[in-house]
């Protein structure tokens, strides 16, 4: 057993106003519960924050690859968290990366066990409001009623039905169909968090909407979707509810 | 000083994080996860900013805590990515919990003008140079005292709870060196899997290199993962338990003034001269049993024995005999 020597004092000092330094800025900016689009499972953005120790175990565990760190550029302090990704694949919720959750981060059980989030169709990037014709998204959607089109056959995404399990986003072609115009980047349906500001926005949203409104907090979540038949793993579909409430 | 044994804990802790990486491209049905899933202080972090118990994470908490137990801090010279970094980039210099190695020893052994000290470049005349001052004491045992100081790492784990606590999420996995080497791999995964480059390629190899070659007392004074490791090597050395080096007495010559354990050891321990509180420090890396000359030192299960230190032991030097003579100061 030794004293504490005054090198090791100033390293333990250091260390400590780093910890308090880094914790009081994630406080501060509330980046701990920015809302992410979480895989299955997770309660909230803050209990995920909170409870995740980013161990990598959900990303192994994907089969579909969708699963991906949080980059240090969204976020310094939820940085490694898992993050929904919808370029290759969607969610069918096979479960997998809650099964794999050593922590509670992904859990069974509470009302948003299987609702990641909702589709926004963003109007400047859909081709459907330019030009009628393409209906990808609605022809895709696993879940029926989650997307119909309205009078003009433009896609309109139902929230009650709506999941955010990703298949539109995955399969939207807006951003080939558009390849003439590079500052179309989004796709033209995206699918954002139910905590976020973009949620609530009526049906669709331009891309300068979706670009501040993505990440900004809402003052209240969206309600999780509660009607509906889903899909419950690659083989399997259940109606909206049934172990959710 | 024979690097062997140290190829192999550069192989050993190479192989894990390709496990980890491998799991992340061919995993799904087998997750095998990174090391976050073992770690004490992950599990004491997430209940303070959860206010829930991890209990899934218990198990393999529990895992490593025994192994310590049973072996010692194999884990930070065998497995710890950090240490695999100064493996691999610390030079020739065993860089253990203490940093550059004899850092600690500087004023316990003052009077050797600092031959403890200067490890570069130093290979067999090592011997030589111990051996023109053939001090009868184990002068070196005095500033291997130092063990992984448990009370300023202790200090860097409650304010790290008390923070995780306040703020709700685990603050010390931020930085986290370990994770920041996993972190760094995700990063290289995303340039190169998903052609996303971030600014993780640059912010973590700058923080790892802070932390670890600037920050050189990290591991003694910081790791809070050390404070568990210390806790629990405070039990065992309570109890006489697990596997140590210990020098054999028929044929150790440290007696001779030979202080080649203690130069090589990463930990500065006199492996002739040991005593209990000195080899909680001990990683295990094998070091010591590599390059002593008369191949004395093994490892052993069970309390160590006292420490060859009668006179009368003038074993004959083997090789390193001509070695000496041939080197005067």
């Amino acid at each position: 057993m030794t004293d504490i020597t005054r090198r090791g004092f100033l390293a333990a000092g250091v260390a400590s106003a780093a910890l308090v330094g880094v914790g009081g800025f994630g406080a501060a900016t509330g980046q701990a519960d920015r809302p992410f689009v979480r895989p299955p499972g997770a309660e909230s953005n803050a209990r995920l924050a909170a409870s995740c120790n980013r161990c990598q175990r959900c990303l192994q565990a994907c089969p579909y690859g969708i699963i991906t760190p949080v980059p240090l550029s969204e976020s310094l302090v939820a940085y490694g968290t898992p993050l929904l990704a919808f370029e290759h694949g969607y969610c069918d919720f096979c479960m997998q990366c809650v099964d794999a959750c050593p922590t509670d981060a992904l859990s069974y059980g509470g009302p948003r066990e299987r609702d990641l989030g909702v589709a926004v169709v963003v109007k400047d990037a859909c081709v459907a409001w330019d030009w009628s014709g393409c209906t990808v998204c609605k022809d895709e959607c696993p879940v029926e009623g989650a997307i119909t089109l309205d009078d003009h056959d433009r896609p309109v995404v139902h929230p009650d039905f709506c999941d955010g399990c990703g298949r539109c986003e995955q399969v939207c072609p807006s951003a080939s169909l558009r390849a003439y115009d590079s500052s179309v980047q989004n796709k033209g349906i995206v699918v954002v968090s139910r905590a976020c500001a973009s949620a609530h926005a009526a049906r669709s949203v331009t891309s300068e909407e979706l670009g501040t409104g993505r990440y900004e907090r809402a003052s209240e979540a969206l309600a999780p979707h509660s009607q509906g038949v889903h899909p419950n793993g690659p083989h399997d579909k259940k109606e909206a509810g049934h172990e959710n409430a | 000083m024979k690097t062997h044994k140290r190829t192999l804990r550069i192989v050993v802790a190479l192989a894990v994080l390709v496990v980890a990486v491998a799991s992340a491209h061919f995993g799904g049905a087998l997750p095998v996860g990174t090391l976050c899933l073992a770690c004490p202080v992950g599990f004491a972090q997430v209940a303070a900013a959860s206010q829930s118990i991890p209990w899934h994470l218990l198990p393999g908490v529990l895992a490593v805590l025994a192994i310590v137990f049973l072996l010692g801090r194999v884990f930070c010279s065998w497995v710890c990515p950090s240490q695999l970094l100064k493996n691999v980039f610390g030079g020739h210099t065993p860089r253990g919990l203490y940093g550059r190695g004899g850092a600690a020893c500087e004023d316990a052994s003052s009077g050797d003008g600092g031959a403890p000290v200067e490890l570069s470049g130093r290979t067999d005349d090592a011997l030589s140079a111990a051996a023109e001052k053939a001090a009868p004491s184990h002068s070196c045992s005095a500033c291997a005292k130092g063990a992984p100081s448990i009370k300023t790492q202790g200090v860097v784990l409650a304010v790290l709870l008390v923070v995780s606590f306040a703020v709700g999420f685990p603050v010390f996995c931020l930085l986290c060196p370990i994770g920041l080497v996993f972190g760094t791999l995700w990063a290289l995964n995303r340039v190169f899997v998903l052609l996303q480059p971030g600014w993780e390629l640059i912010v973590f190899p700058l923080m790892l290199l802070a932390e670890l070659f600037l920050f050189k007392r990290w591991c003694a004074a910081i790791c809070p993962l050390g404070f568990f490791f210390g806790l629990m090597e405070k039990a065992r050395t309570k109890l006489g338990f697990g596997v140590r080096p210990q020098a054999s007495c028929a044929t150790c010559v440290s007696s001779e003034g030979c202080r080649t354990c203690s130069t090589v050891c990463p930990e500065n321990i006199d492996v002739a001269a040991v005593d209990a509180p000195t080899l909680e420090a001990c990683t295990l890396c094998g070091d010591c049993l590599e390059n002593c000359p008369t191949k004395s030192i093994k490892l052993a299960f069970g309390a160590p024995k006292n420490a060859p230190k009668a006179p009368e032991a003038s074993v004959a030097v083997p090789a390193p005999d001509e070695d000496l003579a041939s080197k005067p100061e």
